[in-house]
């Protein structure tokens, strides 16, 4: 269990604990994800910060003493030293197994090259193996996998996250909102330096529309029990049980792919702007004179999409 | 534009290097010059007290440089900037007259161990007018190395002392090369404080002056030869092999 609480000065204000397990950081950018993590690496230290780890505290443990280990979204590597050089180096204190990792991240042919000599996302890779070979109980991977090509990177979550030993945590922060919901467990949301959370992913709701807005979704109608809150996921344009929220206005549908449709509507009696959203096709549908909105979600706060405006 | 900016250049370079083909043209006289003992008595002289000024200079310098670098806030780099460029700009006759009279008879120190006229005085003026030179130079390299590159692998788990021997010291050694070449050439260049605290053991400089005033122009031309002889292959090489400084990622 790591805990932390923190408060002014500090660039970022919260309280939270994190249960072992793999855990998303979601904010965006410039909300204070890498402030974040360079408190928990003890890279950056605050008057009011207190953090926990296994019911000990950790306050005055220095960085390289600590249990972390943290790969920052700005290249990392040492220039001047092959990546064999310097995983070798790192992994020399260690006895975890990393070298299966070699291969995962297809590193193979780069091991004894010069940073220098790979491109962004092979660094980003290099630097993550680095990090695996320092063998932590915490992983702090800030924006780490950003440069990767999204199969690889969805591919590199995946072994993450079946390959963390029992006790261990794993952070990542990430601006893409369905990395955070496939592999985390649970999520940690900033929003200008507030944190909040962590929320299960199995019940999370946004709680404010910064959050909102990187859940995706793209819109809230008002109604008598609150501010509906709209996600393409939400919408059908058929009616299908009784958990449904109808709402009449203007739509309109157009294929953009042989996969994908852009749909356009505007719902009727409210100054509510019109929600765009990009879904499945709808055959037969081209324009159509309401949308359901199954399992709703509603809000306190009303939400207009950026797109929309 | 470009023709005419190449030429310019070439125009300065020839200029500076007129100084280094006159001297060529005494080099005739330079062999005569080792048969005269006084002359090899101040290049024995120079290479000694110089290669104790430079290892001085290094032991001082090299944490000062450090901490001026990485310990200090860097807002308070500027004062300290400041202070280091005090003695630097001091003009170093000034400084021999204070030097002088520290280590010489008419202050408490010196009148119980006068350095004036002694070998550990002639290393002192020379350690005076190089050390801030070493100095300034390491702490400019220094700085421009990122602290992330020390960050990055802290928070790997490894210790300031040995991320500094991976990391930092295999780019910083460049720093601290060209910044002892520098201090090098200013130790046995010294002339100002040395000819007022240690006119014997004369080193070249003061062995030079010393030869113009007896023998006139032509046989200090001579010994200047030597002098650039001994002061030069060290400096130019270091230059040579670490004038090339990659730090960038």
């Amino acid at each position: 269990m790591f805990e932390l609480s923190v408060e002014s000065p500090a660039r970022v204000r919260g309280a939270f604990s994190l249960a072992p397990g793999m855990h998303a950081v979601v904010g965006a950018s410039g909300a204070g994800k890498t402030s974040l993590f360079r408190l928990i690496a003890g890279l950056d230290r605050s008057p009011k910060l207190t953090t926990h780890w296994e019911g000990k505290t950790i306050d005055t443990i220095p960085t390289h003493l600590r249990s972390t280990a943290y790969v920052p979204q700005r290249p990392s590597l040492i220039p001047h030293r092959t990546i064999a050089q310097q995983v070798e180096w790192v992994a020399a204190d260690q006895c975890g197994s990393w070298t299966q990792w070699i291969d995962i991240l297809g590193l193979r042919l780069h091991w004894l090259r010069y940073p220098g000599e790979l491109s962004g996302g092979e660094q980003q890779r290099a630097a993550l193996l680095r990090a695996l070979a320092a063998d932590r109980a915490i992983l702090l991977l800030d924006e780490a996998l950003s440069q990767i090509d999204p199969p690889h990177r969805l591919t590199i979550y995946r072994q993450l996250k079946s390959m963390l030993a029992p006790g261990r945590i794993l952070l990542f922060s990430t601006h893409h909102w369905n990395e955070a919901e496939t592999f985390a467990e649970a999520a940690l949301f900033i929003d200008h330096g507030e944190i909040s959370g962590p929320m299960k992913m199995l019940d999370v709701a946004p709680v404010n529309s910064e959050m909102a807005a990187i859940m995706g979704y793209i819109g809230s109608i008002p109604t008598t029990q609150g501010f509906l809150l709209i996600h393409p996921r939400m919408i059908s344009l058929d009616t299908l049980s009784e958990e449904e929220f109808v709402i009449p206005g203007k739509g309109r549908q157009q294929r953009i792919s042989p996969t994908a449709a852009a749909y356009r509507f505007e719902p009727s009696g409210s100054d509510a702007g019109c929600l765009i959203w990009t879904g499945t096709p709808s055959p037969g549908k081209e324009d159509f004179d309401s949308i359901t909105v199954c399992r709703p979600i509603f809000a306190s706060f009303p939400f207009e999409s950026i797109e929309n405006n | 534009m470009k023709r005419s900016a190449i030429f310019f250049s070439a125009f300065v370079l020839a200029l500076l290097f007129v100084p280094v083909l006159i001297l060529l043209l005494h080099a005739r006289s330079v062999p005569e010059l080792l048969k005269s003992a006084s002359s090899i008595r101040a290049i024995e002289v120079t290479l000694t007290s110089g290669v104790v000024a430079l290892a001085i200079d290094i032991c001082l310098g090299m944490p000062l440089a450090w901490v001026l670098a990485r310990v200090l806030r860097p807002r308070w780099g500027r004062i300290w900037a400041t202070l280091l460029v005090i003695p630097l700009l001091m003009p170093p006759l000034v400084l021999g007259l204070v030097l002088a009279y520290v280590v010489g008879p008419a202050s408490p120190f010196g009148s119980l161990v006068s350095l004036l006229n002694t070998f550990p005085g002639l290393v002192i003026a020379q350690v005076y007018e190089s050390l801030p030179f070493f100095v300034l130079t390491a702490w400019g390299y220094l700085s421009a190395i990122p602290t992330t590159l020390e960050e990055d692998v802290w928070v790997l788990g490894k210790n300031p002392w040995r991320a500094f021997w991976f990391v930092t010291w295999p780019i910083a050694r460049a720093g601290f090369a060209v910044a002892g070449a520098m201090a090098w050439a200013r130790i046995v260049g010294a002339f100002g404080a040395p000819i007022i605290v240690a006119y014997h053991p004369s080193a070249l400089p003061v062995a030079i002056w010393i030869k113009l005033e007896e023998l006139g122009l032509p046989s200090a031309l001579g010994l200047a030869v030597w002098l650039v002889i001994v002061t030069l292959p060290l400096p130019v090489w270091l230059n040579w092999r670490f004038s090339r400084v990659r730090i960038e990622r």
